[in-house]
């Protein structure tokens, strides 16, 4: 995997950033990552809130003159989706957009190859192991064992005219018995030349029985030496036959250098063990051809642990799938994922759960075909069609609603729709004489509805009278009326009133006194036909009396428009 | 959703009326305005100029002392308005004292500046 390019901040000029813009000084990221390449960003600290959104751009060349428009980001994280059969390496930059229309500088670039899709890069690796020489060497049968007499008796006669020196020899030791054979034999051959030299050694150890059984064991050494190759083999084989049916073992121990001119052109090292049964080969080998070192098990079946001790093998490979009993794993890449119970599948990049059990969740979008939520608190929400059987709402703003039954407490409808509440609400206490303005609301429309206008005020006189005559009287009254636009429109007269007379309780020649005193609420309506245009509505009342005064002052302009 | 607004006087920041109205265009008619919720009233808020923000008034602070005939209220702002049987007087640096002559209850407001809630004290003068 090439490592992930970062880049430095971006600047320069070119632009003019506004107030409240943040400065340029993002990074971008590019790591290369299977079937594709990671793009990250990190948003600059000053006001990252005002970035709206990231123009990535790409090319295959360095140069930012060659890049082109690739994908908006919005977020700090966006894989390029790549599965070019060939390796490329691709260039990419930034440029931030912000919220009051900066476009700045593109910074950049950072650059990455993509990895091969995980299927694909098992393939490739697979090819490249079939064809190696370790899988090459585990892949042949193993031959059956033969005695070797005749071929070396051929091989003396033929060197004999014209080696430097040659020496062969063959010791042999073998018991007949009618059918029955056993067998001992050694057979070395060793020549040296003048700028080579070899030693092979067979040594096979045999009993048959008539031509269908047989059990060998045979160790094959050879060793060549030259200016151009050195050259050290070991392989022991043991052998079983019985009838059609053959069992072998083998095990081969090379080491191989070969130059031409001086040049190295091959080096290795080769273990191997390969166990075979009637044609069925299998077996596992370690080789090292000086750059790098495969060791590879051909079995259908590979576990690693310990014999009588482990319930469970910790790690087994059987008919192509792995079995792992607990993995502590660093970073887990996958193309797909799924529990034994099918309950959560991750697939093509996307997960598949029928349930999901998640204490805290940031979730970018949401795409939701049911949603059975038992509890949900939810900070911002846009609906594009809503279904809902029953709904605790505390505060709600809705654009636009086609509602067929509804039940409302308390309605409050903006925009003059279908009613108008205004109302006027004073505490403080009016002590004028003759008719004052309780309340009123300037500029009322009540459009193309009446209105209903409900008034209420709290009253409170004290009045008294003395004179000389034997009758004195005293008397307090409230009225009130209703003006709009300058005009009476309603006269209430008097709302509450109280009278005092007093008689005879005076001594001759006077005074004689009477007092009345009234207090209370008066409450009042009145519907307003449908008006023209804006006018005043006021409440006005007379106070007669002493100690006057009017408070609580209130009026309700509940308008209805259809 | 209609809203509520505080109309008052721009010359002295008291209160006028509370009012709940469409929308702010509306209050702007009604007057000098500033939103509200609905828990301001005249009665216990005032516009204070210097900072054109709502405030609450506060209560009025002083101590009674009895005197013959009347009672003495010292410590009132200066220029309250001391009213009693339909007479009035506004304190200054001296003690207010209020000689009623005659044995009986009476109700004694106070009022007269915006940043104070009216009062209402009843005495009872026993002679």
């Amino acid at each position: 995997m090439s490592a992930a390019r970062v880049c430095g901040t971006g600047g320069g000029g070119g632009f003019n950033p506004k107030p409240g813009d943040p400065d340029n000084n993002i990074f971008i990221t590019a790591t290369p990552a299977f079937g594709g390449v990671d793009i990250g960003l990190v948003y600059p600290e000053t006001n990252p809130h005002a970035v709206a959104f990231v123009n990535l751009y790409r090319s295959t060349n360095s140069s930012p003159t060659t890049a082109i428009y690739h994908h908006k980001m919005v977020g700090s994280y966006f894989f390029d989706r790549n599965t070019a059969a060939t390796a490329v390496t691709y260039y990419y930059w930034a440029e931030m957009v912000t919220v009051s229309g900066t476009v700045m500088p593109k910074v950049g670039p950072a650059s990455a190859v993509p990895r091969p899709m995980i299927e694909e890069l098992i393939e490739q690796l697979t090819g490249r192991i079939d064809q190696g020489l370790l899988a090459t060497s585990l892949k042949d049968d193993v031959a059956l064992i033969q005695t070797n007499k005749l071929g070396l008796d051929a091989e003396t006669l033929a060197r004999a005219a014209t080696d430097d020196s040659l020496a062969a020899s063959l010791a042999e030791t073998r018991a007949i018995s009618e059918d029955t054979q056993a067998l001992v034999q050694q057979e070395v051959l060793a020549r040296a030349e003048a700028d080579s030299a070899l030693v092979d050694s067979v040594n096979t150890l045999a009993v048959t029985v008539g031509q269908d059984i047989q059990a060998a064991i045979q160790q094959e050494q050879q060793l060549r030496a030259s200016a151009d190759q050195a050259l050290a083999n070991q392989i022991n084989t043991a052998q079983a036959k019985l009838g059609s049916d053959i069992a072998s073992v083998q095990t081969t121990l090379g080491a191989d250098i070969q130059k031409i001119g001086g040049d190295l052109v091959s080096i290795g090292a080769l273990y191997t063990a390969k166990v075979t049964v009637n044609g069925l080969i299998g077996g596992f080998g370690v080789y090292n051809d000086g750059e790098e070192v495969e060791a590879g098990f051909d079995v259908d079946r590979f576990w690693i642990g310990r014999t009588g001790t482990n319930k469970r093998k910790p790690f087994i490979i059987q008919n192509g799938e792995v079995f792992i009993d607990e993995a502590v794993i660093n970073r887990l890449v996958f193309s797909k994922l799924r529990a034994d119970n099918g309950s959560l599948i991750v697939e093509d990049g996307k997960v598949k759960a029928e349930y999901i059990l998640a204490d805290w969740a940031n979730i970018r979008n949401v795409e939701v075909g049911t949603a059975d939520i038992r509890n949900a608190a939810i900070t911002q929400a846009k609906l594009g069609t809503a279904s809902v059987t029953n709904a605790k709402i505390a505060d709600a703003a809705i654009t636009r609603a086609k509602i067929a039954n509804l039940s409302v407490d308390t309605l409050k409808i903006a925009n003059n729709a279908v009613t108008v509440p205004e109302s006027y609400y004073a505490a403080g206490q009016l002590t004028n004489t003759g008719w004052i303005t309780a309340a009123r609301v300037s500029g009322y429309n009540p459009g193309g509805g009446i209105t209903l206008v409900t008034m209420a005020f709290r009253y409170a006189l004290a009045t008294s009278r003395t004179t000389n005559t034997e009758i004195a009287w005293a008397s307090v009254s409230v009225s009130a009326r209703l003006v709009v636009g300058g005009a009476v429109v309603r006269d209430f007269g008097v709302v509450a009133a109280d009278r005092a007379i007093t008689s005879g309780g005076g001594h001759d020649g006077g005074p004689y006194t009477a007092s009345a005193s009234i207090s209370g609420t008066a409450m009042l309506a009145h519907t307003m036909p449908r008006g023209s245009g804006a006018q005043t509505v006021e409440l006005q009342v007379s106070l007669v009396g002493r100690s006057r005064s009017c408070s609580q002052r209130y009026m309700l302009l509940l308008g209805v428009k259809k | 959703m209609s809203q509520h607004f505080a109309i008052y006087d721009p010359g002295t920041g008291r209160i006028l009326a509370v009012m709940e109205l469409a929308n702010e265009a509306r209050a702007k008619e009604q007057g000098v305005y500033i939103e509200c919720t609905a828990e301001v009233s005249d009665d216990t808020h005032f516009v204070n100029l210097a900072t054109g923000r709502l405030s609450k008034k506060r209560a009025y602070s002083y101590k009674k002392v009895s005197i013959p005939m009347g009672i003495r209220l010292v410590g009132l702002p200066l220029k309250t308005e001391v009213s009693v049987e339909g007479a009035s007087v506004h304190s200054d640096s001296a003690p207010t004292d209020i000689v009623l002559g005659k044995v009986g209850e009476y109700r004694i407001s106070l009022s007269g500046h915006i940043d104070y809630v009216d009062q209402t004290l009843e005495v009872t003068i026993s002679g």
